[in-house]
């Protein structure tokens, strides 16, 4: 397999590190940080983004896509903004980038004495501040989110800070108005999706951040 | 708090905001929005008619109406103007005082409305007056004097203030001799320095005031005038406006109160003689520093506005320069930027603890490379002698000689990087400690009203009393501070009313004829130690006993074996008095069950010492911080808890053998007393299944009448942690008082002792989760209506009458937050208003109607338009009325009849 369809394929998130840990190249470099694959997407993400700033093209997510593939430019889908990408247990999200203020590392969580919501899973330590900490699956009602690995997503509406576990951290992409799709379901959380988009061929659900911010201040806490 | 106080609260906010909106675009130089006013005055109005204030509502009304009709700036002496102000004085009064205050102004506002209240021509409006006076002034671009120069006006209060905190001492410590020529000579000083800073920065009212002022000092030192307590009054009367104008940065100036306080000063000079015909003008004082640079302004103008001219900061007058320079400078820093310096500080001493274990780890691989150079010295010493191994034992040594470098190195880097741990240890830590020492003030900064207090009580009552500080810079946490000064207040109000006697009872005992109540501060063991005394009549234990016996508080038995202390605590119960009367300063027993509660607020205790006939004295002891908490650290179900020491009795191991069980409860004995041992976890709310160990470790924190043992994971620890507010989006959380973040980073909370006492008696008076809730059932079989309304009066009124019906309410703000709400929850019927923010009433009835055909929404407004009405229908609503339906029964009856139509 080339360098290409690795990237691709994403292989530190599926046979590298953040996967299955199978790559033979492993036992070699030791992690997917030392691999010259992953060296690679990183040098191609930061060039696309360089190259989408100079040129006012949309940049393209962390961790590559098909640099074939770039995200039509805005005339062509309307008003774009920029979103981030995650992935909670089998559902992709998208996030108005105007409302994420951190990307950490999962860390451990207090745990709320006599509040029995389980949408509230605490309060964290993120960079000296305790965050609270809320369980988005649960908020949706689509299960429970994993809370010792992956991601911490520390977001804000106005002085108000939660941070939330994502099992991965997809990237940033752009989407314009014409992308979006309206979202139609029966169950619950149809209510906190906005629409979804397409993006690499995955489905990215774009949560309604109003009634997310909503629902965890005036329901949850 | 009641709930009509509730109300009256949420008026009292509602109310603020709205007069300092209509304010700021009547009085400040900004742009004019008859629109904004408009508003304003409704929302006001509809609230001050909701709580039943008609003239203060009609009042908003006619301001309504006026700003309606539109039209400019009011200038400051027009009628609407003048309603602004009034009914701004009424929002600015305390909350126990509202009411009255709006009921004395009614006369005010109802004589100004007469007037008619109405806006004038647009052409004519121009800036407002203070600025209109200076149009010829370089800066007349709508921008006031003041604004133009921060930097004096900051000198000029900063110095007015301290002359007027050092009057307000002197005036208080010549009570005991008028003639005292040094400190009349100080009063005069101080009076001179004003009126000269006062002349520079223009402002002629505060020149002839101060004069006067000065005059009266001048007077007394050339016996040609008598000061006694009443002139006193007069003067300190002077200081308090004064004062009052320094808080406001004299942007108004109230001309009735300006008029009344020379005229005092003028009736204290004519009994004096003409000391006051001087004008200021001609007056030597201050001549050198005010030449005819400063233009002092008309002083007929009706209410001055501060207008400082461009001088030099030397011309202010050098006495301010010095105080300034002299005092303890102290800047404002918002409490948000405060908390998170304190936040980086302390991430900052946590990082630094990582170093180390770096210098460990290098110290490992050293030990581990001095092993490998041990074993190829021991290779060495083998191949010694052997023959054929030269050229193995020349690598060898090569490679030992190599190692021996590498070690040397490594060496080199520990000392370095041990060397750098520490300096950046003691740096992170000096920061933390100076970030933590920037919230302490001296004790002089919350005590410096007291002097002045003490002594008006005093007079009011007849007595003669010295007030005496000892103490004044010990440090201080300013949030103790700020909790200290209604806990004092009241300790020092009961010892002026019935802790000293009148100087003829005191004469009659051979006390000296002036009473006395000290405050001692200092430090002891970690603490704030405060003790208030007074060498008054005492309290009689006796008459406590009585008392509680009466209000069968204990019994008899039980009173027999109670300390005097633990008979004294009986004082800080809430309605706990000992006094027949209850006068105007005390005597209803609700102020010391103030002083209780300030303390358990700040984690503190106090304790009363009282002879009978030789005084009273408190003695509170208080965290000299509440940045930093001595805490008893301890894991409770695999999460990091503190307990605060000062709370803690004990901790013990209890071994199994060593437990009883009693009705259920289980009991060990420590120090020979009774201790409920509670599972932690359980008394937090966690389900904790028991593990059957051989001994538990047990923290023992007393109660009230018991002690309670509550069981942790393992071995508790002592630790300094720094205290930090709970998140606010958390509200209150049960058993848990602050937070902290442990020396690895992890979160702990701080647990509020009393609160986990009270979640210990529930766990052990009933076998089940201690969270039974009990409204859960009722709340989900009452039907749940939503209301929609962008005033915090109206929706409160709503969610009272409904409650009171029997329904459960949900409230949201405005449109969108009604929306947001009917998006995540299904309500049996939707109240909304219709002139909202973000989302009008109309928009937000069509998006519900089109996801909910059948909820009942009913809408209201503040007038009976009848187009208001039609369009409700036509968006879908199916009942409009108008808000006067909250008075009577029309609203309740028509909620009735859409929910239960049997």
């Amino acid at each position: 397999m080339d360098f290409e369809k690795k990237i691709a394929a994403r292989c530190w998130a599926t046979d590298g590190i953040w996967g299955d840990a199978v790559c033979p190249e492993l036992a070699r470099v030791g992690h997917c940080h030392n691999c010259a694959v992953y060296m690679r997407a990183g040098a191609d993400f930061i060039e696309r983004v360089r190259r989408g700033r100079k040129d006012g093209e949309a940049s393209a997510p962390a961790g590559g896509s098909e640099p074939s593939e770039p995200i039509p430019a805005g005339d062509r889908t309307g008003k774009e903004r920029s979103y981030l990408l995650f992935k909670c247990a089998d559902f992709n999200f998208a996030l108005p980038m105007e409302v994420v203020r951190e990307i950490a590392n999962s860390r451990p969580t207090h745990r709320i004495p006599h509040r029995k919501d389980k949408v509230l899973s605490g309060l964290s330590n993120i960079n000296g501040e305790l965050v609270i900490t809320v369980d988005i699956l649960r908020l949706m009602d689509l299960g429970q989110s994993k809370c010792d690995a992956g991601k911490m997503v520390v977001c804000a509406a106005g002085d108000d800070k939660f941070a939330f576990n994502a099992d991965f951290v997809w990237g940033v992409a752009r989407a314009g108005e014409r992308e979006l799709l309206p979202f139609e379901d029966d169950k619950p959380y149809a209510a906190f999706i906005y629409g979804f988009f397409l993006h690499n061929g995955q489905k990215f659900l774009l949560i309604d951040c109003e009634l997310f911010f909503h629902a965890l201040t005036r329901k949850y806490l | 708090m009641s709930a009509d106080m509730f109300m009256l609260e949420l008026f009292s906010k509602d109310a603020r905001a709205h007069c300092a909106t209509m304010s700021s675009n009547i009085f400040s130089g900004g742009e004019f929005s008859p629109e904004e006013c408009r508003a304003a005055a409704a929302s006001l109005k509809a609230d001050a008619k909701m709580l039943g204030f008609e003239v203060f509502a009609g009042a908003c009304q006619a301001l309504e109406n006026a700003f309606a009709t539109g039209g400019g700036r009011p200038s400051e002496d027009s009628a609407a103007a003048r309603v602004v102000k009034i009914l701004s004085d009424c929002a600015d009064a305390p909350l126990l005082e509202l009411e009255q205050k709006i009921e004395s102004s009614s006369s005010a506002l109802s004589s100004v409305l007469e007037e008619g209240v109405s806006l004038p021509p647009q052409e004519h409006s121009a800036a407002p007056q203070n600025l209109r006076e200076q149009d010829s002034a370089p800066d007349s671009e709508g921008k006031s004097a003041l604004d133009a120069d921060d930097s004096m006006a900051a000198m000029f209060l900063d110095e007015t203030r301290a002359q007027l905190a050092n009057m307000g001492q002197l005036l208080i410590d010549i009570e005991d001799d008028f003639k005292n020529p040094q400190k009349l000579e100080r009063l005069m000083r101080a009076c001179h320095s004003m009126k000269g800073a006062a002349r520079v920065v223009g402002l002629s009212d505060i020149v002839d005031l101060t004069h006067k002022m000065e005059d009266c000092f001048v007077a007394a030192q050339n016996s040609e005038m008598e000061l006694d307590s009443d002139s006193l009054d007069v003067i300190l009367d002077c200081v308090d406006f004064i004062y009052s104008l320094c808080e406001i940065k004299f942007s108004k100036i109230d001309k009735a109160k300006l008029k009344e306080c020379m005229d005092a000063l003028g009736a204290l000079a004519s009994g004096a003689g003409p000391a006051s015909t001087v004008g200021p003008e001609e007056s030597a004082s201050g001549g050198a520093v005010l030449d005819a640079r400063s233009p002092v302004s008309d002083s007929n103008s009706h209410e001055d506005s501060i207008q400082f001219p461009q001088l030099s900061v030397s011309q202010l007058s050098g006495a301010g320069r010095r105080n300034g320079a002299a005092r303890d400078s102290a800047v404002k820093v918002s409490a948000k930027n405060l908390r998170a310096l304190m936040e980086l500080a302390a991430e900052s001493l946590v990082e630094n603890a990582k170093i180390e274990i770096f210098r460990e780890n290098l110290s490992e691989l050293k030990t581990s490379q001095q092993r490998l150079a041990g074993v190829l010295e021991q290779a060495l010493c083998l191949l010694e002698g052997v023959r054929g191994a030269e050229s193995s034992m020349e690598r060898i040594e090569s490679v030992r000689r190599g190692m021996e470098s590498t070690l040397a190195d490594l060496r080199a880097q520990i000392g370095e990087i041990g060397e750098y741990s520490r300096r950046s240890a003691q740096l992170s830590s000096r920061l933390y400690s100076e970030v933590l020492a920037s919230k302490m003030r001296p004790l002089a900064e919350g005590v410096q009203m007291f002097p002045r207090m003490v002594r008006d009580l005093a007079k009011s009552a007849g007595k003669k009393i010295i007030l005496e500080i000892d103490g004044r810079d010990v440090p201080v946490d300013r949030d103790v501070l700020d909790k200290l000064e209604s806990p004092l207040t009241q300790i020092l109000r009961n010892a002026c009313d019935h802790g000293i006697e009148s100087p003829d009872e005191r004469a009659a005992l051979g006390k000296p004829a002036k009473g006395r109540i000290s405050i001692k501060a200092w430090h002891a063991a970690g603490f704030l130690m405060l003790k208030v005394s007074d060498d008054g009549v005492g309290m009689d234990i006796g008459k406590i006993r009585e008392k509680i016996l009466q209000k069968k508080l204990a019994t008899p038995e039980m009173l027999e074996n109670m300390s005097g202390q633990e008979i004294m605590a009986f004082l800080f119960l809430p309605g706990f008095t000992t006094k027949e009367n209850v006068s105007k300063l005390s005597g209803r027993g609700v102020g010391l069950d103030i002083v209780h509660t300030m303390l358990q607020e700040v984690g503190g205790t106090i304790e009363v010492e009282s002879e009978v006939g030789v005084g009273t004295s408190f003695t509170m002891r208080l965290p000299i911080t509440r940045s930093v908490m001595k805490s008893l650290g301890a894991s409770i179900d695999g999460q990091l808890y503190a307990f605060p020491l000062s709370k803690v009795s004990a901790t013990a191991i209890v071994r199994r053998d060593e437990i009883s069980f009693e009705g259920g409860r289980r009991y060990f004995l420590h120090s020979n007393r009774k201790v409920a041992l509670v599972d932690a976890a359980r008394a937090l709310g966690f389900e904790k299944l028991r593990t059957d160990s051989d001994f538990s470790y047990v923290v023992v924190v007393a109660g009230a009448h018991e002690s309670f043992g509550f069981e942790v994971d393992d071995m508790p620890f002592e630790v300094d942690l720094v205290v930090r507010p709970l998140h606010p989006l958390l509200g209150k959380v049960q058993c848990v008082s602050a937070t902290s973040i442990a020396e690895d980073g992890a979160p702990v909370l701080i647990l509020d002792i009393d609160d986990i006492i009270l979640s210990a008696k529930k766990v052990l008076e009933s076998s089940e989760s201690v969270d039974n809730a009990t409204g859960v059932s009722e709340k989900s079989a009452a039907k749940k209506i939503l209301v929609v309304d962008d005033s915090a009066t109206v929706r409160e009124t709503q969610r009272k009458i409904l409650q009171q019906a029997g329904f459960a309410v949900e409230l949201a703000s405005d449109g969108v937050d009604g929306w947001n709400c009917v998006r995540l929850n299904h309500y049996d019927l939707i109240v909304s208003d219709i002139d909202m923010p973000r989302m009008n009433g109309f928009e937000l009835v069509k998006k519900i109607r089109a996801r909910d055909k059948l909820v009942p929404i009913i809408m209201v407004s503040y007038k009976d338009r009848r187009e208001d009405g039609e369009r409700s229908l036509e968006v879908g609503a199916n009942m409009h009325l108008t808000k006067s339906s909250f008075s009577d029964d029309t609203f309740i009856d028509c909620v009735k009849k859409f929910l239960n139509p049997s």
